[in-house]
């Protein structure tokens, strides 16, 4: 009796693990074809590359543009001849915004794909849990996530895309300085993106003249913000500044709105994505965040080749996939380009030593992030010159006036 | 003083949500002796199919209704597919599948939705109410409303017609309800379709405030849980109640404690009160009260 | 002769792997009462349980007039105006004494529904005059007597042809036994089919008109009331509690 009703259950949940598995994996089958239907001489193997992207969990909204941003990339090198003749094959994997799965996907990606070199992860946690893996096998990491963490915690094999918070506050600060704002309120997630901005803000704060006069939390998932807000109200701020790159931002300015805070609202490169626009309504208008170029490109101005660049990518992602990438695809394709463009330039047998050295070597390409220039102490390589603050007009996102 | 009276709308405004989706666990609770652990998964669905509606051009009333029959419709679909064919109704294996189920479901409205978050506009527009010098906005007052209307209708329900009569007989003693010739297999499917309708409501009337996305289900569905659990797992009323506290007490920690301790604080209180209390705060564990 | 009403031919059913029921034959004939006795154990209740199909039949059929049911299922079966006095109640206890006699009728066929509600509870309040005073009170408030009266009268709201009765006097004092035998015989005269499953072989005999003798799953005697009566075996082995015991249940 008990051992039928065992194997009851047991039938049960392996059917219901399956469907759940054949839905994940449906979605992923397209991404796990070799990628090599270009008329490019192959000579040689493909170069094989691993990717650690969200496609599910919190960072899903993030990892799927960035997955569509380097199968379009990786199409256009191949079907343009390849790398010095070689396809380039890129192999996906879906870390499910879990630091455990990124881990058993990057041991996946170097034990049995025997990939030269790994883009990932989406998110900062999955980014700082595979280095120990990736230092291990001696190969390269380009990292599309923000935390600081990823290239301050040095590692001279891992780099990274996006603008790091390191970046983005201080110039974040300067603009509410110059603007007379000198007490502010911050408002951040409890997870690695609002911890690392809260970081960076608590020590750049001082040097820019500003006070963080009062610092809230909250838990990914939460609903309700009346708590925060008040607190923040009472302490005499000028400013509110949300330090999230999660969904919640959108819910805080509204109730921001609703409780009638009556101070501007400052966000950062984390709420570049029209849905957080969309969500806000009302409330997003008069809303500023510094973030990349890439969202007016012709803010590089009309002549400029980070302006081609820019343009060339935001017409072939639309029109591939019906909808303006966002920021995280520019990361996603910066990510591939650096790759790509360091195997180009290697010369001899492309090792992962030889691909990182020609990594770090990049001086002044120019992507969507802005113009790239590793050093052996810098491997984030982005500027204060490659983000603008930005400010939300009539449902759009427009140049924050006295940039 | 205006501060507390602003901490007690939020909690009451989260409390609301929490008391429906408490109120979905009770009725599957009561006439499977099981939690349904894919409840938070309805709330989801009911804002995402929500969405849709809207983007096929329907009007908000619309949207609203059509999102709750059809996530109902996915209720009743479910029960019918994963929780009948358990043979005697082992409320164990009924937990186990509705876990698979909320799995199943999310990876379902990933790859139907997308991974983004979506927006669901506010039911109506309009500048916040003020008082006591609280701040409340307009889709709070939709929130209690909605929230107090199906309450009062399922209490109706269960009291004055034949259907909530026969489930409330189901629930007591299922093989005696198929005695008179009530259809108690039936009654099972119905108390899905109901607990999806009311966490469908749910996730639509909070979508305007918070926007919803395919994995907000797992979050809210435990609170509703904790609620239930508060309240007693009893009846609709215990469910309101415990609904209501969770969310006020919550409220209050995160103003006069830390918000980083609410989600703590609520869980003390859940363990105390099922260490003093283990039938709830509102008496009758007895899955008998409906 | 009067027609044949419910005949069971070879039943075998039990829970799970164990089987109780080893075979049983038995006719039941329109407008009789039918008893059936045995000790504690023998397997009465479950063979009501089979006639139902609460407890599943393995083997062997069970027909109503001329029909052979298949894979029968109690709420099928009471609306073909078969219903049972389960042993033990099984009353609604939260709910109160005029909602379990509504439900009572759940299955009645909404053509007409109020209307033949209306006459079964008449009929009811009628024969338990009690319950009618009592209509507001849960059931679970009632003493056990009225509780015995408010099942059956639950199952006479479904206006059943044949009435199956665990047990009713199970545990109740000698005046209220023989007041629900009173019920009995007037249900008789309105031509209501009854097999009544009773410990008491002298008070059940008292009231049917034929009878079987069941023990360990199978039945080893059957017969008239008075060839029952007069079978030495029946009182010494299987009757043990008589005669002139009947107080003894009180
Ligand atoms: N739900 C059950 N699961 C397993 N065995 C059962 C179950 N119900 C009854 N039995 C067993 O079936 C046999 C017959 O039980 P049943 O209740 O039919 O006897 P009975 O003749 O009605 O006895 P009583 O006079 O005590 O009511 C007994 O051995 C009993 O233990
Ligand atoms: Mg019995």
């Amino acid at each position: 009796m008990r051992g039928r009703d065992l194997r009851l259950l047991m039938a049960v949940l392996v059917a219901v693990l399956v469907a759940a598995l054949a839905v994940t994996m449906a979605g992923c089958t397209p991404a796990q074809q070799t990628e090599t239907q270009g008329e490019g001489t192959t000579q040689g193997e493909p170069i094989k590359i691993g990717a650690i992207v969200s496609l599910t969990g919190t960072y899903a909204g993030l990892g799927d543009p960035e997955k569509k941003a380097i199968e379009m990339e990786v199409d256009r090198i191949n079907k343009a001849g390849g790398i010095n003749g070689r396809q380039i094959e890129v192999i996906f994997e879906d870390d499910g915004t879990d630091e455990t799965k990124a881990v058993a996907a990057v041991s996946k990606l170097i034990e049995q794909d025997k990939v030269v070199a790994i883009i990932g992860a989406t998110g900062t946690g999955p980014t700082m849990a595979v280095r120990g893996d990736v230092d291990r096998a001696q190969i390269p990491q380009v990292s599309m996530a923000g935390g600081t963490v990823i290239t301050e915690t040095f590692d001279d094999l891992v780099f990274q895309t996006p603008w790091s918070n390191k970046i983005v506050m201080p110039y974040l600060l300067k603009y509410m300085k110059d603007h007379d704002i000198t007490k502010i309120g911050v408002i951040s997630d409890s997870g690695g993106f609002g911890k690392d901005a809260l970081a960076v803000l608590q020590k750049s704060a001082p040097g820019a003249g500003v006070e963080i006069a009062s610092s809230q939390t909250f838990n990914p998932g939460d609903t309700d913000f009346t708590a925060q807000l008040t607190k923040v109200k009472d302490s005499g701020a000028n400013a509110l500044v949300i330090a999230t790159a999660g969904k919640e931002a959108s819910a805080i300015a509204k109730a921001a709105k609703d409780l009638n805070i009556g101070m501007p609202v400052y966000g950062t490169h984390g709420n570049a994505r029209t849905e957080f626009i969309e969500g806000a309504g009302d409330a997003a208008e008069g809303f500023r965040f510094p973030a990349g170029k890439i969202l007016l490109p012709e803010t590089y101005g009309t002549d400029t080749e980070a302006y081609k660049v820019a343009t060339d990518f935001v017409n072939r992602y639309t029109a591939a996939n019906g909808k303006a990438p966002d920021t995280f695809a520019g990361h996603a394709y910066d990510a591939i380009n650096l790759i790509a463009e360091a195997a180009k330039r290697a010369q001899g047998d492309l090792t992962p030593a030889a691909l990182r050295d020609e990594i770090e070597k990049t001086a002044g390409w120019v992507g969507i992030g802005g113009t790239f220039t590793f050093s052996p102490e810098d491997h984030n390589g982005l500027s204060e010159n490659d983000i603008v603050m930005y400010e939300v007009k009539d449902g759009k996102w427009v140049l924050a006036p006295e940039n | 003083m205006e501060a507390l009276a602003q901490f007690i709308v939020a909690g009451l405004k989260s409390g609301a949500i929490y008391a429906l989706l408490a109120l979905g666990f009770t009725i599957v609770y009561a006439s499977t002796g099981a939690i349904n652990f894919a409840q938070g998964e309805f709330f989801m669905l009911g804002g995402v199919i929500g969405v849709w509606l809207l983007s096929l051009g329907m009007p908000i009333p619309l949207a609203v209704l059509g999102a709750i029959v059809l996530t109902a419709a996915i209720g009743v679909v479910f029960e019918i597919l994963a929780v009948r064919p358990i043979e005697g109704g082992d409320p164990l294996r009924i937990i186990m599948v509705t876990i698979g189920g909320s799995v199943l479901l999310r990876q379902l409205a990933l790859h139907a939705f997308g991974p983004d978050e979506l927006t669901f506009p506010a039911f109506t527009r309009g500048p916040s109410i003020r008082l006591l010098g609280a701040a409340i906005e307009r889709q709070t007052v939709w929130i209690w409303g909605l929230t107090l209307l199906a309450v009062l209708a399922l209490a109706a329900m269960y009291r004055y017609t034949g259907f909530g009569k026969a489930m409330r007989a189901t629930s007591i003693r299922s093989e005696a309800a198929r005695l008179v010739g009530i259809d108690a297999a039936g009654m099972v499917t119905a108390s899905f379709g109901l607990s999806a309708a009311l966490g469908a409501m749910a996730g639509l009337v909070v979508a305007p405030l918070t926007q919803t996305a395919f994995n907000v289900g797992s979050a809210i569905g435990l609170k509703g849980f904790a609620a239930a659990i508060l309240g007693g797992l009893g009846n609709p009323v215990a469910a309101v109640g415990g609904g209501l506290i969770l969310g006020v007490l919550e409220s209050l920690t995160a103003g006069y404690i830390d918000p980083l301790y609410k989600d703590a604080v609520a869980l003390v209180v859940l363990l105390l009160v099922l260490f003093i209390r283990p039938q709830g705060l509102f008496g009758g564990a007895a899955r008998e009260k409906v | 002769m009067s027609e044949r009403l419910l005949e069971l031919r070879g039943v075998r059913a039990g829970y799970g792997h164990v089987e109780v029921l080893h075979g049983i034959d038995l006719a039941v004939d329109e407008g009789e009462v039918f008893a059936i006795l045995g000790a504690n154990g023998a397997g009465k209740s479950t063979l009501l349980k089979a006639i139902v199909g609460l407890v599943p039949v393995s083997a062997g059929e069970v027909v109503l007039r001329g029909a052979t049911l298949r894979r029968q299922k109690p709420e099928r079966l009471v609306r073909d105006g078969v219903a049972l006095v389960p042993e033990g109640r099984w009353l609604f206890g939260p709910m109160t004494v005029a909602e379990n006699l509504e439900l009572g009728a759940a299955c009645l066929p909404t053509a007409g529904k109020k209307q033949a509600c209306q006459d079964a509870l008449a009929r009811v309040r009628r024969l338990f005059p009690v319950l009618a005073e009592r209509e507001r009170q849960p059931a679970a408030t009632l003493s056990g007597g009225e509780q015995q009266m408010l099942a059956i009268g639950r199952a006479l709201m479904s206006r059943p042809r044949l009435l199956l009765l665990d047990e009713p006097s199970l545990g109740l004092a000698p005046k209220v036994i023989a007041e629900i035998f009173g019920v009995i015989d007037e249900l008789r005269r309105d031509g209501v089919t009854i097999v009544l499953v009773e410990q008491d072989a002298m008070l059940a005999l008292k009231h049917a008109d034929r009878g079987a003798v069941m023990r360990t799953g199978e039945v080893v005697l059957d017969g008239t009331s008075a060839e029952l009566l007069a079978d030495d075996s029946v009182r010494t082995i299987y009757l043990g509690s008589w005669p002139g015991e009947e107080g003894e249940s009180a």
